[in-house]
């Protein structure tokens, strides 16, 4: 005989990435750029795991170069993530390049986790 | 030599895995804080690696627990976890493939009963290598070093207020503590105005800056309010318990607050 066992629901937990489009302060090559990225989480009630996400970022195209690692936050607010990269020269329409900065955010509520991930254009001054 | 060159492209083809190297590295986090520093760090790192020809596939984990080793709570710390990877960086670039990244964890417990008590241990990181980083290109003949994830205790700030480390360098979560004071006084703040209405009216608003961040004012906070774990939690009381529920949790927070500061002003941080 089978019983129907009511179920919690289960909120469903999603973010996306951005911003899509970076500027870079320089882009002679010379000179160190940082931006700032962030998941923006929904629905409200969802917040992830420090202890179980990460981040990444990870050249495309252009003439990007990251510096070292991206530094990843995730307790402080929603989850940030700060790239510093060389830049340049400005390639013809305008942008140095394009990386990916990808979040992998591990939900308590989900007992998984989730990957989301922007490709960014670097836009030259 | 044609023979040869012909003979390897046609080993490949037939056999695409002879072409592919694949590791698995482990070894133990290492502790690069200062001397002194209060939060002992073990657990070990993994890193998993494959190269097709030139093309390089990573991803890291790790498992990281700190013990408070210091004879006092702890309110607030902050380390660095930083993955280094085995090679250097190719020729013209500053970025070094198969490194990951540098996670920056602070805790802050000033609006929690829950300090981190003497001998108590916490879990930091709980990571497995998933989903790969890809880039290209590394010379496979190059020079490797062994990898690493290195652990740096930064600061931290014990319930007396005494400090480790610099105080500058957690700007960041002390300026949260103060965005989340404004922020609670200000819910208190529509209570003593407007009553049960007037506090229901301004948890329906931080609802709204939550589903909708455009709605919210513009201002310098950096997260505003609505974006901290204390506001969520408020709304999530607010939901379970309706406004008297919420109340009561403004007021609990805000006097754990006012007992950590009255604490901490033995030694204010610099």
């Amino acid at each position: 005989m089978a019983y129907y066992t009511p179920q919690q629901p289960v909120t469903v937990c999603d973010f996306t990435v951005g911003p899509s489009t970076v500027y870079a302060q320089n882009c002679t090559g010379q000179s160190q750029n940082s931006n700032n990225f962030s998941a923006t989480i929904t629905p409200s009630s969802c917040l992830p795991d420090s202890v179980k996400s990460k981040c990444a970022a990870t050249w495309v195209s252009g003439n990007i170069d990251i510096v070292g690692s991206p530094t990843c936050v995730f307790n402080l607010g929603p989850p940030t993530a700060m790239v510093s990269y060389f830049a340049g020269p400005k390639l013809p329409d305008g942008s140095a390049g394009t990386f990916d900065v990808t979040f992998d955010l591990y939900f308590d509520s989900l007992g998984t986790d989730i990957a989301r991930y922007v490709t960014a254009t670097s836009q030259c001054p | 030599m044609r023979f040869c060159v012909a003979f390897i492209l046609y080993t490949l083809y037939l056999f695409p895995s002879a072409a592919l190297q694949q590791g698995l590295f482990s070894a133990p986090i290492i502790d690069k804080s200062t001397a002194g520093a209060p939060l002992e760090v073990s657990g070990t790192f993994t890193l998993r690696e494959s190269l097709r020809a030139n093309e390089l596939e990573w991803s890291w984990g790790e498992k990281v627990v700190v013990k408070n080793t210091s004879e006092k709570a702890i309110l607030l710390f902050g380390a660095t976890i930083s993955e280094v990877g085995r090679y250097s960086s190719p020729d013209g670039r500053r970025a070094a493939l198969g490194s990951g990244s540098t996670y920056r964890l602070e805790d802050d417990r000033f609006f929690s009963e829950k300090l981190i008590e003497p001998g108590e241990s916490l879990l930091l990181r709980d990571t497995k290598p998933g989903v790969p980083s890809v880039g290209c290109c590394v010379n496979p003949l190059s020079e490797t070093h062994a990898p690493s994830a290195e652990y740096r205790l930064y600061f931290v700030q014990f319930a007396d207020g005494s400090v480790f480390g610099d105080p500058a360098e957690a700007k960041d979560s002390f300026a949260i503590r103060q965005i989340i004071l404004r922020g609670l006084d200000r819910l208190l703040q529509s209570y003593e105005d407007g009553g049960e209405i007037g506090f229901a009216s301004r948890l329906n608003d931080l609802r709204s800056y939550v589903m909708t961040p455009s709605r919210a004012p513009k201002t310098n906070d950096q997260p505003p309010f609505f974006e901290t774990s204390i506001c969520r939690q408020i709304l999530a009381e607010y939901d379970a318990s309706g406004v008297g529920g919420a109340l009561d949790r403004v007021r609990e927070i805000l006097k754990t607050a006012d007992k950590h500061s009255a604490m901490i002003a033995l030694h204010p941080p610099s």
